[in-house]
């Protein structure tokens, strides 16, 4: 992890999927224009999300396993920046619905929901702080932190699903419709966009999690 | 991690007002509408966020030699 080829990758992803996000030709849809080109940022940040919470939920099963004081700072950690990139994931959508729906807060399904789920993560974190003894905070986080990564299904991707809302998706239509998007852009987003978005996630994460052992560590 | 998040929400904000701008553009029917360009404008963002990118890639890296060198002590 202390390699720093792998960074200066996920630098150089970035920088392509900003030269690429907004210099390549994209198609034109009357009601999209030119916030299509938020295809190669707001989808990327939710997938970076899930993918940091799913890494803070596996840490959290392992401290209720081996009780492993590691995981839970791990947990903590990975789930705090997944955190960071929902909130951003959450305000491109809210600059995308904007300029396509009339307004940055409409009250849809789907930004309730992801407010709604977000909010019961960062409820974690205040749980985290409210407990001084550590194996008790470990374990009590842990089970709320299923919890959480749990709710976010319900929250994101079934209720707004089931209900009518101006967010693709709803209701049985593609969450990404094939003829409004070209492949190159599917090249743009899975190839170059995710990687390093990824990359930036650990890369912060595993920053935060040195700096943490360090602190534990003066603490004893 | 409050340097970081600033980083993001200023790049959030960037775009944003990059949104505005093409939309406005845009919605005047013309690629060219005196002062706002599209295209011009496409440039103008690349380089803000590649600038931005590089500063926030120039603090990671600077934070992580500070804390190698924590790790070292």
């Amino acid at each position: 992890m202390r390699k720093k080829w792998w960074k200066i990758l996920c630098i150089l992803l970035l920088a392509a999927t900003f030269v690429l996000g907004f210099g390549i030709s994209v198609p034109y849809k009357t009601t999209l224009q030119e916030t299509i080109r938020n295809y190669f940022f707001h989808p990327a940040l939710w997938v970076v999300m899930m993918v940091l919470f799913t890494t803070s939920f596996v840490n959290s099963i392992m401290v209720l396993r081996k009780r492993s004081i590691i995981a839970d700072l791990r947990a903590a950690e990975f789930g705090r920046t997944g955190l960071v990139f929902g909130v951003m994931g959450l305000l491109t959508g809210m600059v995308w619905a904007k300029y396509t729906w009339g307004a940055f807060w409409s009250g849809d399904p789907k930004q309730t929901g992801t407010l709604v789920g977000l909010l019961i993560y960062a409820a974690y974190f205040v749980l985290r702080n409210s407990i001084s003894d550590d194996e008790k905070r470990a374990r009590v986080a842990a089970v709320y932190n299923i919890f959480a990564f749990t709710m976010l299904f319900p929250t994101l991707f079934i209720i707004p699903r089931m209900v009518e809302s101006l967010h693709p998706g709803s209701q049985g239509n593609p969450l990404i419709n094939p003829s409004d998007i070209e492949p190159k852009m599917f090249i743009v987003l899975w190839c170059i966009a995710l990687p390093g978005y990824i990359m930036m996630g650990i890369w912060v994460t595993s920053l935060r999690l040195r700096l943490r052992r360090i602190e534990e560590k003066n603490a004893l | 991690m409050r340097k970081i998040l600033s980083s993001f929400f200023t790049i959030i904000f960037l775009f944003n007002t990059y949104t505005l701008c093409a939309q406005q553009a845009f919605n005047k029917k013309e690629q060219v509408t005196g002062e706002i360009y599209v295209g011009r404008i496409h440039y103008i963002v690349i380089g803000i966020f590649l600038v931005a990118l590089f500063l926030l890639s120039l603090y990671l890296f600077k934070i992580e030699r500070r804390i190698t060198a924590l790790e070292n002590k």
